[in-house]
Formats: structure tokens, sequence, C-alpha cells
């Protein structure tokens, strides 16, 4: 079958679900001859070129791109490739990332230029598999400091030698303001411009010192050939006509001497003859920096480095290329006045954020780059592997509005021209360089995986997957939207083609009264006078859980002073008014897991918390915490070693745990008794979950050896690696919570989750410990990201809902849209393990929680027109 | 060496046929049993991974998988009597003095490379114990170094109490550098060392309910080691346990042999630490003799050997005074013994665990290679070639053969020891 609407395809794209099938992939790198021509068939070609996007072929020689057009007629010896149903873009460009880079080389710093990246590139580094398995075929690499050095674009493809990886070099010359540990004054920062502009006044110096020499030595090279020639004219003469010319020569001389003798002799004598500069390699490469053969590439966040480095650039005429831009506030038009040129990233900060980057504003994107300007997007990457995550990146950039094609734009076409090398890279046209990748579905969406990347022609990452089944969600062609009121009714019923119940997206209807839910089949009649709200396909789905989270309140929890903490409750410091709440509560979360931190071995009772609902605490604890990860070891008490976390756990237990040092009134220290063995006794009873936190397999393996001897209902948490345990998993009954995705982590950390799933563990997800900082998506991005890696969505999905319930004990109706379940609901601008959808509307008790921004409205009617839009053309 | 490659091409050719958990015949030059003589030539049947016969002439059992080594010799599979091999997330609970009940066993990372690479020199079985840090450490344990299921690694999960009477414990009180910590550790001194090892002791004889781990050692239920470098501290040491009533065996041992006499006569064994051959070193200042190990055996002290090469250190030990006998069976069947793990290794007899170490000449020759160690009946090093395909045996022998200057580079694996 081929595919010949091109709507279909896209309709694909906007319902991702359906094809993430697919076995774990195995980077597969195949040596095809480059001399053996490679056609691409059949695909959805997004050439970001002016052939826009087509259904066609792409045929490949000698590591270029030879034709892009509908059905190519391959030569005869063409290895062909059925890629009918994927999406075909030029490989993806990280204008920003470490990757090739050794661990010194990511560090190393300078303030005169004098670093060239090229001398920190570890060409056999092997990191590059798991980029170009996500689809990148190139990234920027730079030195770091004040004024580092030159910068290179590098392939994202195996290697013996640095030459190899270079597709340009020097690509930019690094330069930061503001962005490192001396930044906190404005002296400091002052210091930091100053230095700058030194750097490139003596390198305007040095130029003009060698310009002059240059100069001198012509001169004197010309004076002495005219000596040369003069004296031998001069000979001439003398031999024949001396006598003739004897007194007008004399005559000459005489009148010469009489006008310029004297200023020449002072010349002589004041001013030395210029001397040739010292060569320096780092000012030859500012000169060309200064005469605009490479671009600046300045790092600044602050207004005021903003503007020091637009100043920088107008008083020494190079170009710029702005990176960050994190508060540009007074400085904001005159960014967009200038056309400056902008790497921008990363769009979601996984880990902890610099100080630069805090407090970034919701339209921080999408108002440096509206009205079609041209940047690029980057991941910033600090480890090498980071610049897997670029897609990461680009479906956050779609999620807080930036425009779908520019953002695919800022990885490709427009990354390539702000890079500098729009020649080679970009786009799917003639004569560029044969990177592209393959995508079994929509590019942008991290949750897609990549069946085919090539780098120069060269296959560098295959999937073995089988074909990602190319079915097609039937739906309306345009969604008109009933939008929901701000104040609900106390009686209504919504609509829609997609609602998530049992599991599956089916068409339903959900009737609403007094805050409970009844689910409604459609061809029912509704009782009298119910209004009921046609969503479209608009997907609706119980609210999601994290299924251990502490919102950043694991300061306020823990007791750090005793490791057997088990008579603490995470809920009695479960803060409602927390911002983490909101972020969590608009991110679609109204279900969490809320644990104690991880410095106590015995770290306390999680609680079940119902996010936004007016009675938020849920019941007697659901789970009690066990720490073996090293955070709880601590050398100023027991334990301080795992085997001492591993004895306590074991005392504790058996109720043979040691009596508290705490001084506190004896009827605390029953009470505190009480609480413990109440609660251990739950735990042994299998009534309440024992939750371990184990990163390491020894840590792993001595969680479940309690579990096993101790036969408790129980889970991991944060593993780091499960793939050797997984058969224990099965046969214990285990479940695991999923920590959030790391920038520095291998893809074997996913791995291991789809094949425990495949094996039928219950896994779910977790959060990082402060949804401020991550955006509060984490848990559905480790999700989208273990279904890149294989995870079926039914699975993805059960873990963010009611599978993640079941693991932790929680009631049957939780996070199910069920009859007589509280009316809790979330209604998506797209599918929900989209990472660049969105709530729409959070609906709690049947009342309206939170309803998206204006702009997510327009997006969401755009969803449904503008795709297919963009495929008619 | 090539006519061991040849021989193992000879063996595969029979072996890869035959299916299921038939016999191996390892065939060879000589064996030192570390039991009786030697046998020449040697011909051990191992069934079930266990050694089933020996000796010079046997009759082979039908449809047994022979492996001729050839020239190759013998010998069973070294015990590292002491070390902290694998253990992870801290080898002592350093923040208390007196841990007698402290295990390491559920702390042990059983892939560490660790055990790799003692597997490569030839060790086989290793007793783990926790660290210095504590004057009363916790249980030592005895675990082969290689094997699928983690259960059947475990020879013997309490194979004894461990004490330190030496300097080490005073180094970890942290009530200086801490001033304000509320957690005070001692000791502070070496004496106080020995004051809390004697209270501990005199605590645990007194109190007569007491479960203690310490308790039941001193009643002779538990090995004891007490791991003591300087003569000073092996004389306290001697002199405590005269008192308490009680025979330690000393670890480390470094200055031992200035006490050849007295730990002779009080039958109490050495463990003798890492091999230094540089003079008065560490925090100690200990002065290490070479013929350390001849001294003591002299005398008659049973001695063992523990520390990263194994072979070497016996090797170094016969170089400088002690007999090849004496030292093969300190790094076999006297570790074994002290470990209480002598049924099954330590020695090459029938009945006990088939673990064998075959090197391509005489055992104390420093240019004697270990070619391939047998854990448990299956080849560790180099991989169980039985349970490949035909075509890839026939492909690594032909490599062998290639490279027959050297020998074949030790290779690691995943395969266990009792993998048909």
């Amino acid at each position: 079958m081929t595919i010949t609407c091109p709507r279909h395809i896209l309709i694909y794209l906007v319902s991702g679900t359906a094809v993430m099938l697919g076995l774990p992939s195995v980077p597969v790198v195949n040596a095809t001859s480059p001399a053996a021509p490679l056609v691409l068939q059949g695909g959805y070609l997004r050439t970001q070129s002016d052939q826009g996007d087509l259904v066609g072929d792409v045929l490949i020689r000698d590591g270029k791109i030879e034709a892009v057009g509908v059905e190519i007629k391959p030569p005869e010896n063409a290895r062909r490739i059925d890629v009918s149903g994927c999406v075909v873009t030029p490989g993806l460009i990280d204008a920003r990332s470490t990757l090739w880079l050794t661990a010194a080389a990511r560090r190393e710093a300078a303030s005169d230029g004098r670093l060239n990246i090229l001398d920190g590139v570890d060409p056999l580094a092997e990191d590059w598999r798991e980029v170009a398995r996500q689809g990148i075929t190139a990234v920027y690499v730079q030195p770091s400091g004040n004024l580092g050095g030159q910068g290179a674009v590098l392939a994202v493809a195996p290697s013996r030698s640095v030459d190899e990886l270079v597709i340009c070099a020097p690509a930019g010359a690094q330069a930061s303001l503001g962005i490192d540990g001396s930044s906190s004054t404005s002296r400091a920062r002052y210091s930091q411009y100053d230095r700058l502009k030194k750097a490139f006044e003596a390198a305007q110096k040095y130029g003009e010192q060698k310009r002059k020499f240059a100069e001198y030595q012509a001169q004197q090279k010309k004076s002495a050939e005219a000596k040369k020639k003069g004296t031998k004219e001069a000979n001439k003469p003398k031999d024949g006509a001396t006598k003739n010319n004897d007194g007008k020569q004399d005559d000459g001389k005489q009148a010469g001497s009489d006008t310029k003798a004297p200023s020449s002799a002072k010349a002589a004598s004041t001013a030395k003859p210029p001397t040739e500069p010292t060569p320096d390699p780092a000012k030859e490469f500012l000169l060309k920096v200064l005469a605009g053969d490479v671009p600046v590439r300045m790092e600044a966040h602050r207004e005021d480095d903003v503007a020091h480095a637009l100043k920088l650039a107008d008083e020494f005429k190079f170009r710029i290329v702005l990176e960050g831009i994190s508060h540009p506030r007074s400085q904001h038009r005159s960014l967009l006045e200038r056309r400056s040129l902008l790497v921008l990233g990363p769009v979601v900060q996984l880990e902890s954020t610099p100080a630069y980057r805090r407090r970034r504003g919701d339209d921080w994107l999408t108002s440096l780059t509206s009205e079609g300007r041209r940047w690029a997007l980057a991941t910033f990457g600090e480890q090498p592997r980071a610049s897997r995550l670029l897609r990461v990146h680009a479906a956050a950039a779609v999620a807080r509005g930036a425009e779908r094609a520019s953002v695919l734009r800022a990885m490709t076409t427009d990354a390539a021209a702000v890079l500098g090398v729009d020649q080679d890279l970009g786009s799917l046209a003639v004569g560029k360089r044969a990177d592209l990748a393959v995508f079994s579905g929509d590019p942008l969406e991290p949750a897609t995986p990549v069946r085919l990347t090539l780098s120069a022609g060269q296959v560098v990452y295959e999937a073995n997957a089988e074909r990602p089944g190319r079915e097609v969600v039937a739906e309306r062609d345009a969604i008109e939207l009933d939008l929901l009121p701000a104040e609900l009714p106390a009686r209504y019923a919504v609509h829609s083609t997609r609602v998530l119940r049992g599991g599956q997206w089916k068409p339903g209807r959900l009737l609403i009264r007094n805050g409970k839910l009844t689910p409604w089949k459609i061809d029912k009649k509704l009782p009298a006078g119910t209004p009921l709200y046609d969503l479209g396909s608009a997907c609706i789905t119980p609210g999601f859980l994290i299924a251990h989270g502490s919102l950043g309140a694991a300061p306020l929890i823990d007791d750090p002073s005793e490791a057997d903490a088990s008579h603490l409750r995470a809920a009695d410091a479960y803060d409602p008014e927390d911002p983490g709440v909101e972020a969590l509560l608009q991110a679609g979360y109204l279900r969490l897991g809320f644990a104690p931190g991880n410095v106590n071995v015995v770290a306390g009772a999680v609680s079940r918390v119902r996010i936004g609902a007016a009675n938020p605490i849920q019941g007697s604890p659901c789970a009690v915490k066990f720490v073996l990860a090293d955070s709880a070891r601590n050398s100023e008490r027991y334990p301080a070693s795992l085997a001492g976390q591993v004895a306590l756990i074991h005392d504790v237990l058996e109720n043979k745990g040691l009596p508290t040092q705490r001084f506190a009134p004896a009827a605390i220290r029953q009470a505190h008794r009480d609480d413990k063995q109440q609660r251990l006794a739950a735990v042994l009873r299998r009534r309440t979950t024992a939750l371990f936190e184990a990163a390491t397999a020894t840590e792993v393996r001595a969680a479940i050896q309690i579990i096993e001897k101790f036969k408790l209902r129980a889970a991991l948490v944060n593993p780091d690696d499960i793939r050797p345990f997984i058969d224990d998993l099965v046969r214990l009954k285990v479940g695991v919570v999923a920590r959030p995705v790391r920038v520095g982590d291998y893809d074997h950390y996913l791995d291991g989750l789809v094949q425990a799933s495949r094996a039928g563990v219950n896994v779910a997800f977790g959060s990082a410990m402060d949804p401020l900082s991550t955006g509060a998506i984490d848990a559905r991005l480790t999700a989208a990201l273990a279904m890149n890696a294989g995870l079926t969505p039914e699975a993805a999905m059960a873990g963010l809902t009611t599978g993640g319930a079941k693991l932790l004990g929680m009631p049957n109706h939780t996070c199910a849209l069920v009859g007589g379940a509280p009316a809790d609901f979330v209604i998506w601008d797209g599918m929900p393990l989209n990472v660049s959808c969105r709530p729409k509307y959070v609906v709690i008790d049947g009342k309206m929680a939170f309803a998206g921004k204006k702009a997510a409205d327009d997006k969401m009617r755009k969803l449904a027109s503008v795709m297919p839009a963009a495929a008619a053309e | 060496m090539y006519r061991f490659a040849i021989a193992l091409l000879v063996a595969f050719h029979f072996g890869c046929g035959s299916t299921g958990a038939e016999d191996l015949v390892l065939m060879a030059a000589k064996a030192y049993t570390a039991h009786g003589p030697a046998i020449e030539p040697a011909v051990i049947v191992i069934r079930d991974g266990k050694i089933a016969e020996l000796g010079a002439k046997i009759e082979l059992p039908a449809g047994a998988h022979v492996v001729d080594l050839g020239d190759a010799v013998l010998v069973p599979g070294f015990v590292n009597a002491y070390s902290q091999m694998g253990i992870s997330g801290g080898s002592s609970e350093l923040t208390r003095e007196l841990t007698p009940d402290f295990e390491v066993l559920a702390a042990i990372d059983w892939e560490s490379r660790a055990f790799r690479e003692a597997v490569d020199e030839g060790v086989t079985t290793v007793g783990i114990s926790p660290g210095t840090d504590n004057v009363v450490a916790g249980i030592a344990l005895a675990a082969k170094t290689h094997g699928k299921e983690l259960r059947r690694r475990v020879l013997r999960p309490n194979a004894g109490l461990v004490m330190t009477l030496a300097s080490d414990p005073r180094s970890r009180n942290r009530s200086r550098s801490r001033p304000d910590s509320i957690y005070v550790r001692q000791p502070t001194n070496r004496m106080g060392v020995v004051w809390m090892l004697r209270r501990a002791i005199q605590g645990a004889r007194r109190d007569e309910s007491a479960s203690g781990v310490l308790a039941e050692a001193l009643q002779g239920e538990r090995r004891i080691y007490c791991v003591s470098r300087t003569h000073f501290d092996i004389e306290t040491i001697a002199r405590v346990a005269e008192e308490f009533d009680f025979a330690p065996v000393i670890v480390g041992g470094e200055e031992s042999h200035r006490l050849a006499e007295l730990l002779a006569t009080r039958k109490l064994p050495v463990i003798l630490g890492p091999l230094r051959t540089s003079v008065a070193a560490g925090t100690e200042q200990t002065d290490p003799v070479w013929n350390r190990a001849g001294v003591l055996r002299q005398a008659g002290v049973q001695i063992a050997m523990s520390g990263p090469s194994l072979l070497e250190q016996a090797r170094f030990a016969v170089r400088f005074g002690l007999a090849a006998d004496d030292a093969l069976r300190a790094i076999t069947c006297v570790p074994a013994g002290i470990l209480g793990i002598d049924e099954r290794v330590g020695t090459l007899q029938a009945g006990r665990d088939a673990d064998v170490v075959v090197l391509d000449g005489d055992p104390f020759e420093f240019t004697t290679n270990v070619q391939a160690v047998i854990i448990g009946g299956a080849f560790v090093v180099p991989p169980d070639r039985r349970t490949r395909e035909p075509g890839e045996a026939n492909q690594t022998v032909g490599r062998h053969a290639a490279g027959s200057q050297s020998r074949p580079a030790p290779q690691r694996t995943q395969s266990g020891p009792n993998s048909p």
C-alpha cells in the first residue's frame, strides 16, 4: 500500500499513539559502501527547501543528495529502503552540544580566544550512537570561558580521526558574558566585558602592526628592487655616457637632496621601521572574526550583558550570534530590530538550573522567535549524550507556543543558517550532504522512534524493529470546539471521540453530576436539561499520577537525626499553597504519591494526595518508604554503609529497632512508637506498599532480598538499571517507579523499563524533587521517552494512571473514568503522551480548576487545521 | 602451548557432538593436589561440578568429554583468605566502634570487576571481611569468585568474626575534625582500641544471656580473626586472647616473624597481608622481612596468604625461603581450612569442588602463566567452549593456534560454572 493522501499521514502524526510499537532497537551500523547509491522510497519528505512537504523519494550518491522528488527512478545498483509511512527530515542539528568532547575539554576555558575545540575532540568516543539513535546528525561544539576560541560543527557518525568529523571549522568564536561564577557583581560583569573588548582591541592592534609591517616589507622590497634596477641603470650609462650626463646628474641629485633629504633623515632618526609582530594564532583567529569570516557566538542572559554584547558587535563590526538570552527585557526590542541570529535552549531544564536561567518567563521562547525569525534550537548539553534529548526541547518549545514548523526549522535549515553551514546541511535538496533522519511519526515528539539515520549517505542508525504500524485513527477533519465555560453547572455532560477508558481511546460521553462522574452511552438520552459540551476529538483522560514525588518539600519532611524515621508522615508537610502544586495541576497531574525524601533509611510514610481537591490528603498512608541508596548513608549517625542500611531495615521489620535517642516527653515517645509499630505492621501484613529507593545493582539486589524475606508488597523507586532483576521482579510481583530521565543517562536505563514492562512488571513514573524546576513534565516525559525505546502506549498510559495507582495500593477508581469516581479529568490539546501537548482544561470535582490560556485555544484549532493544510501544499 | 591448542581442538571435536551433563575429563602432565604427593601424569574426572576421581591412570567413563591439556600442570583453585572484594556502599559501619553483627553479605556487588580480576589470576574462592575501621568489625564470609547463582556462590555466610587490634579504628574518630558533631566516635588512640576490645569482650563474657555474635565467638562457636600488623599489636592480641581464652587468626601480621615462637606455641595461624617489598612504610611503619613466611613456617606456624596476586606472593615466599609445598598450601588448603570450607575447596581430591587452575609449567616458576581456570567444573578462563557452536569453537582454536607464541588472553565471561 502506498500512501497517497498526505492528510492521513498527518492525522497519524497527530495521533502518535498508534505507531509506538517496536522491539528495543539496537543501533546497527551498516558499512554501506559509499559508492552504492541509496534511495529512500515513498517517505513523507519534509524537505525544508522550496519543495516543501511531499510524498516522494530521495536519491543519495557519494554522500550527497542527488535527487529529491516524486517517483525517482533509482539506478540499477541502488540499495532501496522503503520508508513509506515515515517522515523524512534533514538530519537534526544541535546548535550547542558537548558531544565528542573529552571531560576536560568540556570545562576548558580561556579569555583570549586561544582554544580550538578540535583539540579537545575524542573521535573514538561512543556517545554518538545514542545521539544518532534520535535522528541528530550534526552538533556545534565550542570551548568555554569569556572568550574561549574556535568552535566547530561536527558530524554524528563513527570516525577514526577528528578530520572525519569536521563539517565546518572554525564555525564560530565562543564568547560569553555573565555566565560564570565570577559574574555575581556588576564590577565582575564589567571586567568580563572589558576583557572581551581588550582582546579585540589587541587583535586589531596586532592586525594593524601586521599590516604596517607588510607594507613596510613591500616597500623595502620595492625599494630594494628599485635600487637594484637603479644601480643597474646607473651602471649602464656610466660605462657609455658618463661624461655627457655627469653635470646633469649631479644637478638632479643636488636638487633632490635639497628637498627630500632633511625630512627623510628626520623620519629615520625619530620612527623605527615597523617590526614584525610575534605570530599569535589566537589573534590571527580573531582577525578572521573581525574580518567577518567567522561569527562570534556570544552567550548572554541578562539585559546588561546582551546590551554589552551588541555594543561590542557594533564597535568591532563582527558578526554576532547570540546564545541563551534568558532575560532580555529592555534589549528585547533591539534584538528583534537587528534581526540577530539566536541560539536558544534548553527549553526544559531536566536537572539543576543555573542562576542565569532561572525564572525565565513562560513566553521567553515565543517572544524571541515570532515572525519567522531565524533561530537555532540547542540542548546546551553539559554531557555528551545530552544531545539525544534535542527533540524533548523541541516538543517543549511547541508546548510553550512556538510554531511546529518553526521549531523543525530551528533544528534543520535555520540551525544550518545560524551555524553558517547552510551550503551543506539543513534541507533535503540536491547537492546537500546526505544527512537524513527517518521518523516513524512526528519528528518533534520525543516519543517517536527513529527508524533510520544517515550521515553523509552512510547508515549510522537503523532500528531493527518491525515496521511501525500505519494505522490511521479515523477522525473528523475539522474540530469545532464547544469550549467549556469557566463556570461549569452542577450537571453537565462532555462528549469526545477520544475518551480514555479501560486503557483505550473510545468515543464517549461523561455525565457529571454534583462532582461525581458517570460514563454515559452515546446513544442513551441524557437527563433533560443537561448541557452537552462537544469537545470533538480532544483527548479526555483521568488526571495523571506521579507515583513518587516530594514537590521539593523533602527538607520539610525529613529529620535526618535518626535513620529510622518510620514515624514521619509526608502528609504532615503537604502545603496546598505550594507553587509546585499549581504547577502539577496545570500539567495535568491530579494524583500524587507524596513521599518523604531520601536522607533516612526508613524515610517515613507516603501519603495519597489529590491535587487541587478541597481535602487533598486521602486516607491513611499508602506506603512506607525505605532508602537503600547512598543518600541515606551518613557518617554522622548510624548507618554509614549499605550493609548497615540493610541491617537497620531488618531490625526495624523484625521490631528490634533501636530506641530513639531524641529527647521527647514520654507521651510523645510512646505515640511515636505506636505509630511506628502500626505502620510497620501494615507493611508486614501487605496492607501498605513498601517502596524501596535503590539505585545501583547492589542496592536493588539488597532490596529484593528484603522484599523476598519479609514477603512484602513492594515497589522499587528510582533504580538505575533493572535489566538483571526482571525475573525477580516478576516472581515477587514488585513494581517499579521510574525516575525521570537524566541528561547523562545511557539508553539502557529506558531499555530496562521497556523490558520490565514487557515481562509484566508494573512500571509507574516518579518525579524529580521540585516540579517548578522541570516544568512538571518529567513523569510524562519519562513515559514518552520510554515509548521511544519501545514501551507500548498502553503501558505508558497505565503507568501514569491506573497501573501506578495499583502499585501504590490506591482504590480502584483512582485515575480512572469510572462511575462514582470524583469528576476529576483533563482535556488535552493533543495526545497526552506527546510532550508538545498540554492540558487544555483541568476539571476537579466537576469544577473548572484550570483553563489553558488563549494561545492554547488558538493552537488547539490549529492542531486540526494547520497540519493537513501544510500537507496539501 | 601449541600442543595445548591442538589438544583443545581435538577435545572440541569429540565434545561438540554430545550433549547433556556428561563427565569432563582433564588430562595433564602433572597435578599438585595440596593434599598428597603430586600425580604424574594427571587425569581428573569431573562430574556435576565435583571431582569424581583423580589419579595417574584412570579408566575413562564412557561418553566423557576429554580435554587433554598436554604439558599443563594442575593445581587447586587458589583461596584468598582475607579481602574486601566487591563490597559496595562502605566496608565498615563507621558510625560505631563495635559492630559484631555487621554483615557485608547484603552489600556485595557480585558483578564487581574485582571478582573477574581475581578469577583471571586463578583465585576461585575468597574470604570477604568488613573493613578495619571498627574495633569489632563484623562477620566475614567465604564465596566463590564466579558463578551465576549467587546462592551457590556463597560457601559460608558465616566464616567468623573480624576484630581490629591495630591503629586503624582510631583514625575514624571525628570529634576533633567535627567539634560541632554530637556523634563522637571512639577510640582516639591505640590503647583506646585495646581498651574497647577488652571492655567488649568482658561485656560479652559477663552477660551470659547476651545473644551476641561476640559471645558466641568467644565460646569457640565462631572463628575469630584479628587484624594486627605490628609486633606489639600481635603481642597484645595474643595476651588478650590468653586472658579470655580464645585463639584468633592473625590477619596482616607484617611483623609476625618476630613472634614466630609465640605464635607457634599458642597455635595461632597467620594470614599474611598483601605483599610489600618496600621497607618501613604505611601508617604503622612496620618492618617486613622478605622471608617472613619462611620464618613462620620454620617455627611451625600455620600460614595463609591474602591480597592481590596470590600466586606471585607464593612465588616470592618460595624465592626467599619457603618450601614450595608449604607455599602452595598457603594459598589453597590452609586458607580453606581457616575459613572452614576445606570440605569443599582447597585441595584436588575426590568429592571436592572441581576448582582447578591450569598452569603451563611449575607453579613457582616466575615465567609460568595461568592458562585456564575451572570453577565448579566449568572453564571460566577462557570461557566454557563446550556451550559454543562447533564453527565458533574452531574459530577460537584457530586463533589460539595462530598466536601460539603467547598464552590465550584471559577472557571474561558471563557464563555460569554450572551451565551445561
